[in-house]
Protein backbone atom coordinates (compact mmCIF):
# COMPACT_ATOMS: atom_id res chain seq x y z
CA UNK A 1 0.00 0.00 0.00
CA UNK A 2 1.34 3.50 -1.04
CA UNK A 3 1.99 5.50 2.21
CA UNK A 4 -0.10 8.68 2.83
CA UNK A 5 1.69 11.88 1.73
CA UNK A 6 1.26 14.82 4.21
CA UNK A 7 2.33 18.82 3.46
CA UNK A 8 3.60 20.57 6.31
CA UNK A 9 3.07 24.32 6.29
CA UNK A 10 4.74 26.23 8.65
CA UNK A 11 7.25 28.86 8.67
CA UNK A 12 9.52 27.46 11.22
CA UNK A 13 12.07 24.96 10.61
CA UNK A 14 12.18 23.65 14.18
CA UNK A 15 8.56 22.92 13.68
CA UNK A 16 8.61 21.39 10.41
CA UNK A 17 11.17 19.09 11.72
CA UNK A 18 9.23 18.18 14.73
CA UNK A 19 6.28 17.13 12.77
CA UNK A 20 8.06 15.15 10.39
CA UNK A 21 10.34 13.01 12.93
CA UNK A 22 6.62 12.46 14.27
CA UNK A 23 4.96 11.36 10.76
CA UNK A 24 8.00 9.56 9.11
CA UNK A 25 8.66 7.28 12.22
CA UNK A 26 4.50 6.05 11.66
CA UNK A 27 5.22 5.51 8.18
CA UNK A 28 4.23 8.87 6.51
CA UNK A 29 5.37 10.49 3.67
CA UNK A 30 6.33 14.21 4.62
CA UNK A 31 6.70 17.40 2.35
CA UNK A 32 7.37 20.68 3.24
CA UNK A 33 6.41 24.16 2.87
CA UNK A 34 7.75 27.24 4.35
CA UNK A 35 4.87 30.23 3.83
CA UNK A 36 1.65 30.24 2.18
CA UNK A 37 2.52 30.98 -1.62
CA UNK A 38 4.78 27.74 -1.55
CA UNK A 39 2.28 25.51 0.06
CA UNK A 40 -0.37 26.52 -2.68
CA UNK A 41 2.14 25.52 -5.33
CA UNK A 42 2.85 22.83 -3.65
CA UNK A 43 -0.23 21.29 -2.74
CA UNK A 44 -1.07 21.18 -6.71
CA UNK A 45 2.16 19.56 -7.57
CA UNK A 46 2.61 17.44 -4.91
CA UNK A 47 -1.03 16.06 -4.52
CA UNK A 48 -0.71 15.59 -0.69
CA UNK A 49 -3.34 13.52 0.91
CA UNK A 50 -3.36 15.94 4.02
CA UNK A 51 -2.35 19.28 4.54
CA UNK A 52 -0.75 19.92 8.43
CA UNK A 53 -1.11 23.58 8.61
CA UNK A 54 0.35 26.40 10.66
CA UNK A 55 -1.90 30.26 11.27
CA UNK A 56 0.82 32.66 11.27
CA UNK A 57 3.69 33.07 8.72
CA UNK A 58 5.25 35.26 7.18
CA UNK A 59 3.69 36.93 4.08
CA UNK A 60 0.45 34.47 3.18
CA UNK A 61 -1.90 34.22 6.63
CA UNK A 62 -2.61 30.42 7.57
CA UNK A 63 -6.79 31.31 7.48
CA UNK A 64 -6.14 32.57 3.73
CA UNK A 65 -4.03 29.58 2.93
CA UNK A 66 -6.54 27.21 4.27
CA UNK A 67 -9.59 29.04 2.76
CA UNK A 68 -7.83 29.57 -0.76
CA UNK A 69 -7.05 25.29 -0.58
CA UNK A 70 -11.15 24.83 0.30
CA UNK A 71 -11.70 27.06 -2.41
CA UNK A 72 -9.58 25.30 -5.16
CA UNK A 73 -10.18 22.15 -4.20
CA UNK A 74 -13.38 21.09 -1.70
CA UNK A 75 -11.57 17.51 -1.25
CA UNK A 76 -8.64 19.16 0.50
CA UNK A 77 -8.28 17.72 4.33
CA UNK A 78 -6.10 20.07 6.53
CA UNK A 79 -5.29 19.71 9.80
CA UNK A 80 -4.30 23.35 11.56
CA UNK A 81 -1.13 22.97 14.03
CA UNK A 82 -1.05 26.40 15.65
CA UNK A 83 0.58 28.33 18.90
CA UNK A 84 -2.36 30.32 19.40
CA UNK A 85 -4.60 28.62 21.64
CA UNK A 86 -7.72 30.98 21.56
CA UNK A 87 -11.59 29.18 21.04
CA UNK A 88 -12.00 31.61 18.64
CA UNK A 89 -8.95 30.94 16.02
CA UNK A 90 -10.14 27.36 16.73
CA UNK A 91 -13.73 28.53 15.42
CA UNK A 92 -12.30 30.13 12.89
CA UNK A 93 -10.10 27.82 11.29
CA UNK A 94 -13.01 25.03 11.81
CA UNK A 95 -15.30 27.46 9.93
CA UNK A 96 -12.87 27.46 7.01
CA UNK A 97 -13.04 24.04 6.87
CA UNK A 98 -10.14 22.68 9.34
CA UNK A 99 -10.77 19.10 9.92
CA UNK A 100 -8.89 19.63 13.24
CA UNK A 101 -7.10 22.34 15.53
CA UNK A 102 -4.12 20.96 17.20
CA UNK A 103 -1.79 23.82 19.44
CA UNK A 104 1.28 23.50 19.53
CA UNK A 105 3.29 21.81 20.98
CA UNK A 106 1.85 18.31 20.05
CA UNK A 107 2.12 15.27 21.55
CA UNK A 108 3.16 12.26 19.26
CA UNK A 109 0.23 10.15 20.28
CA UNK A 110 -2.22 13.63 19.47
CA UNK A 111 -0.77 14.51 16.07
CA UNK A 112 -1.08 10.62 14.77
CA UNK A 113 -4.43 10.11 16.19
CA UNK A 114 -5.91 13.16 13.95
CA UNK A 115 -3.80 12.74 11.25
CA UNK A 116 -5.16 9.07 11.45
CA UNK A 117 -8.80 10.44 12.07
CA UNK A 118 -8.74 13.00 9.42
CA UNK A 119 -7.66 10.19 6.60
CA UNK A 120 -10.07 7.86 7.51
CA UNK A 121 -12.91 10.60 6.69
CA UNK A 122 -11.05 10.48 3.05
CA UNK A 123 -11.27 7.50 2.52
CA UNK B 1 -0.20 58.47 36.50
CA UNK B 2 -3.42 56.56 36.79
CA UNK B 3 -3.63 54.05 39.14
CA UNK B 4 -5.00 50.51 39.56
CA UNK B 5 -7.54 49.70 42.37
CA UNK B 6 -6.71 46.84 44.41
CA UNK B 7 -9.54 44.59 42.58
CA UNK B 8 -7.90 45.52 39.28
CA UNK B 9 -4.31 44.67 40.53
CA UNK B 10 -5.78 41.03 41.88
CA UNK B 11 -7.81 40.65 38.55
CA UNK B 12 -4.66 41.25 36.63
CA UNK B 13 -2.77 39.05 38.68
CA UNK B 14 -4.73 36.27 38.68
CA UNK B 15 -5.20 37.11 34.57
CA UNK B 16 -1.36 36.80 34.11
CA UNK B 17 -1.14 33.41 36.51
CA UNK B 18 -3.70 32.00 34.31
CA UNK B 19 -1.34 32.95 31.10
CA UNK B 20 1.73 32.80 32.52
CA UNK B 21 0.32 28.92 33.78
CA UNK B 22 -0.47 28.05 30.35
CA UNK B 23 3.62 29.01 28.93
CA UNK B 24 4.84 27.24 32.00
CA UNK B 25 2.85 24.39 30.88
CA UNK B 26 3.88 24.07 27.31
CA UNK B 27 7.73 25.01 28.07
CA UNK B 28 7.13 21.53 30.66
CA UNK B 29 5.95 19.64 27.75
CA UNK B 30 8.78 21.19 25.34
CA UNK B 31 11.85 20.36 27.33
CA UNK B 32 10.50 17.76 29.59
CA UNK B 33 11.20 19.26 32.68
CA UNK B 34 9.22 21.09 35.69
CA UNK B 35 8.52 24.49 35.31
CA UNK B 36 7.86 26.17 38.72
CA UNK B 37 5.63 29.38 39.05
CA UNK B 38 5.96 32.52 41.32
CA UNK B 39 3.33 34.81 41.84
CA UNK B 40 2.83 37.46 39.22
CA UNK B 41 3.53 41.18 40.07
CA UNK B 42 2.02 44.32 38.05
CA UNK B 43 3.66 47.06 37.91
CA UNK B 44 3.15 50.76 36.10
CA UNK B 45 5.84 52.50 35.00
CA UNK B 46 7.16 55.06 32.89
CA UNK B 47 8.41 53.92 29.51
CA UNK B 48 12.09 54.88 29.91
CA UNK B 49 12.30 53.38 32.91
CA UNK B 50 11.93 49.79 31.66
CA UNK B 51 14.70 49.03 30.00
CA UNK B 52 16.74 50.12 32.93
CA UNK B 53 14.46 47.45 34.83
CA UNK B 54 15.12 44.81 32.57
CA UNK B 55 18.49 44.85 32.49
CA UNK B 56 18.71 44.81 36.32
CA UNK B 57 17.14 41.40 35.83
CA UNK B 58 18.71 40.08 32.80
CA UNK B 59 21.85 42.12 32.22
CA UNK B 60 24.57 41.82 29.09
CA UNK B 61 23.66 40.50 25.57
CA UNK B 62 20.02 38.36 25.48
CA UNK B 63 18.05 37.11 22.58
CA UNK B 64 14.80 38.71 22.70
CA UNK B 65 11.24 37.41 20.64
CA UNK B 66 9.23 40.19 19.95
CA UNK B 67 5.42 39.72 18.67
CA UNK B 68 3.15 42.56 18.27
CA UNK B 69 -1.10 41.75 19.48
CA UNK B 70 -3.77 43.53 18.05
CA UNK B 71 -7.29 43.58 18.77
CA UNK B 72 -9.57 45.17 21.62
CA UNK B 73 -6.65 43.88 23.98
CA UNK B 74 -3.12 44.80 22.41
CA UNK B 75 0.27 45.91 22.75
CA UNK B 76 3.97 44.74 22.71
CA UNK B 77 4.80 41.31 24.08
CA UNK B 78 9.05 39.80 24.22
CA UNK B 79 10.43 36.56 26.15
CA UNK B 80 13.98 37.70 26.67
CA UNK B 81 16.64 35.06 27.15
CA UNK B 82 19.86 35.45 28.98
CA UNK B 83 22.72 34.02 26.83
CA UNK B 84 23.19 30.99 29.28
CA UNK B 85 19.75 30.37 29.18
CA UNK B 86 18.77 30.86 25.45
CA UNK B 87 22.07 28.35 25.01
CA UNK B 88 20.58 25.72 27.33
CA UNK B 89 16.80 26.18 25.91
CA UNK B 90 18.36 25.27 22.17
CA UNK B 91 20.27 21.97 24.27
CA UNK B 92 16.97 20.81 25.79
CA UNK B 93 15.08 20.65 22.46
CA UNK B 94 17.86 19.25 20.07
CA UNK B 95 20.39 18.28 22.00
CA UNK B 96 23.03 19.31 20.25
CA UNK B 97 25.49 21.72 21.63
CA UNK B 98 24.73 25.33 21.84
CA UNK B 99 27.03 27.90 19.72
CA UNK B 100 27.24 31.31 20.17
CA UNK B 101 23.94 32.52 18.86
CA UNK B 102 24.99 35.03 16.20
CA UNK B 103 26.38 32.10 14.01
CA UNK B 104 23.79 29.02 15.39
CA UNK B 105 20.80 29.27 12.99
CA UNK B 106 19.65 26.26 14.81
CA UNK B 107 19.70 27.69 17.91
CA UNK B 108 17.56 30.97 16.33
CA UNK B 109 15.30 28.97 14.80
CA UNK B 110 14.60 27.16 18.64
CA UNK B 111 14.14 30.25 20.55
CA UNK B 112 11.98 31.84 17.51
CA UNK B 113 9.56 29.05 17.40
CA UNK B 114 9.68 28.63 21.76
CA UNK B 115 8.90 32.63 21.71
CA UNK B 116 6.01 32.36 19.37
CA UNK B 117 4.39 28.87 21.92
CA UNK B 118 5.65 31.12 24.88
CA UNK B 119 3.71 34.21 23.66
CA UNK B 120 0.94 33.03 22.52
CA UNK B 121 0.49 30.68 25.23
CA UNK B 122 0.27 33.51 27.10
CA UNK B 123 -1.84 36.12 25.19
CA UNK B 124 -3.87 33.38 23.63
CA UNK B 125 -4.99 32.88 27.02
CA UNK B 126 -5.83 36.61 27.93
CA UNK B 127 -7.86 36.25 24.90
CA UNK B 128 -9.61 33.36 25.49
CA UNK B 129 -10.59 34.87 29.32
CA UNK B 130 -11.47 38.10 28.42
CA UNK B 131 -13.97 36.76 25.17
CA UNK B 132 -11.67 38.86 22.73
CA UNK B 133 -9.72 37.90 19.75
CA UNK B 134 -5.91 38.83 19.75
CA UNK B 135 -3.96 38.55 16.70
CA UNK B 136 -0.52 38.08 16.46
CA UNK B 137 2.28 39.06 14.18
CA UNK B 138 5.08 37.14 13.04
CA UNK B 139 7.49 36.33 15.55
CA UNK B 140 10.84 38.51 15.48
CA UNK B 141 14.22 37.40 17.17
CA UNK B 142 16.78 40.05 18.54
CA UNK B 143 20.01 39.52 19.69
CA UNK B 144 21.17 42.79 21.60
CA UNK B 145 22.20 44.30 24.68
CA UNK B 146 18.22 45.05 27.01
CA UNK B 147 19.52 48.83 26.80
CA UNK B 148 19.06 48.67 22.95
CA UNK B 149 15.66 46.42 23.04
CA UNK B 150 12.84 47.10 21.83
CA UNK B 151 11.47 48.81 24.88
CA UNK B 152 14.47 51.13 24.67
CA UNK B 153 13.53 51.92 20.95
CA UNK B 154 9.90 52.87 22.40
CA UNK B 155 11.43 55.20 24.87
CA UNK B 156 13.84 56.92 22.05
CA UNK B 157 10.58 57.64 19.71
CA UNK B 158 8.44 58.95 22.87
CA UNK B 159 6.19 56.95 23.11
CA UNK B 160 3.88 57.22 26.33
CA UNK B 161 4.03 55.49 29.14
CA UNK B 162 3.25 51.58 29.13
CA UNK B 163 2.14 49.38 32.01
CA UNK B 164 3.85 46.04 32.53
CA UNK B 165 3.78 43.05 34.54
CA UNK B 166 6.24 40.68 36.16
CA UNK B 167 6.29 37.21 37.13
CA UNK B 168 9.10 34.61 37.95
CA UNK B 169 8.97 30.89 37.74
CA UNK B 170 12.10 28.99 38.32
CA UNK B 171 12.42 26.14 36.16
CA UNK B 172 14.45 22.89 37.13
CA UNK B 173 17.28 23.41 34.69
CA UNK B 174 18.55 26.45 33.95
CA UNK B 175 16.94 27.76 30.87
CA UNK B 176 15.74 31.07 32.53
CA UNK B 177 14.68 34.60 30.97
CA UNK B 178 11.65 36.78 31.05
CA UNK B 179 7.96 37.09 29.96
CA UNK B 180 7.82 40.96 28.93
CA UNK B 181 5.03 42.96 27.86
CA UNK B 182 3.60 46.25 27.85
CA UNK B 183 0.73 48.20 26.90
CA UNK B 184 -0.73 52.15 26.85
CA UNK B 185 -1.75 52.84 30.53
CA UNK B 186 -5.45 53.43 29.47
CA UNK B 187 -5.95 50.11 27.79
CA UNK B 188 -4.08 48.26 30.72
CA UNK B 189 -6.74 49.35 33.07
CA UNK B 190 -9.34 48.80 30.26
CA UNK B 191 -7.96 45.09 30.50
CA UNK B 192 -8.22 44.93 34.66
CA UNK B 193 -11.90 45.34 34.34
CA UNK B 194 -12.75 43.46 31.75
CA UNK B 195 -10.80 41.20 33.17
CA UNK B 196 -12.69 41.21 37.07
CA UNK B 197 -15.70 41.13 34.86
CA UNK B 198 -14.78 38.02 32.60
CA UNK B 199 -13.22 35.74 34.81
CA UNK B 200 -15.04 35.12 38.08
CA UNK B 201 -13.36 35.46 41.28
CA UNK B 202 -10.04 35.08 42.66
CA UNK B 203 -10.31 31.70 44.20
CA UNK B 204 -11.47 30.18 41.52
CA UNK B 205 -8.82 31.40 38.53
CA UNK B 206 -6.66 30.43 40.84
CA UNK B 207 -7.59 26.63 41.69
CA UNK B 208 -7.94 26.39 37.87
CA UNK B 209 -4.92 27.89 37.29
CA UNK B 210 -3.31 25.01 39.50
CA UNK B 211 -5.07 22.00 38.50
CA UNK B 212 -3.79 22.80 35.05
CA UNK B 213 -0.61 24.09 35.83
CA UNK B 214 0.49 21.23 38.30
CA UNK B 215 -0.76 18.20 36.53
CA UNK B 216 0.87 18.54 33.70
CA UNK B 217 4.64 19.49 34.74
CA UNK B 218 6.99 16.60 34.81
CA UNK B 219 9.30 15.94 37.73
CA UNK B 220 12.66 18.11 37.86
CA UNK B 221 15.89 15.81 37.06
CA UNK B 222 18.21 14.78 39.40
CA UNK B 223 20.62 17.37 40.59
CA UNK B 224 18.77 19.52 38.00
CA UNK B 225 20.09 22.96 39.24
CA UNK B 226 17.80 25.58 39.47
CA UNK B 227 17.18 29.27 37.94
CA UNK B 228 14.62 31.77 36.73
CA UNK B 229 12.06 32.59 34.22
CA UNK B 230 10.45 35.99 34.56
CA UNK B 231 7.47 37.29 33.05
CA UNK B 232 6.52 40.97 32.75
Amino acid sequence: MTAKKILLVDDSAMARRGSRQILESAGYTVAEAEDGLVALERYFLERPDLVLLDLVMKGMNGLDVLSKLTEMDVDARVIVLSADVQDSSRELAQAAGAAEFLNKPVERSALLNAVAKTLEMRA
Amino acid sequence: MIELTALQQDALVELLNIGFGRAAASLSQLTGHRVLLEVPQVTLQPIEEVAESLSRVVPGYVASVHQIFTGPVGGDAMLILDEGGAAMLKELLTSEPALPLAIDASAREVITEIGNILLNACLGTFGNLLKVKVSFSVPHLSIEHVADSRVAQDRARGNPLRAGHSCRFPSARHAGGRLHGHRAQRRFARSADACRRRVGTVAELTWRQRGRTWTRSAAPPPGGSRSSMTAA
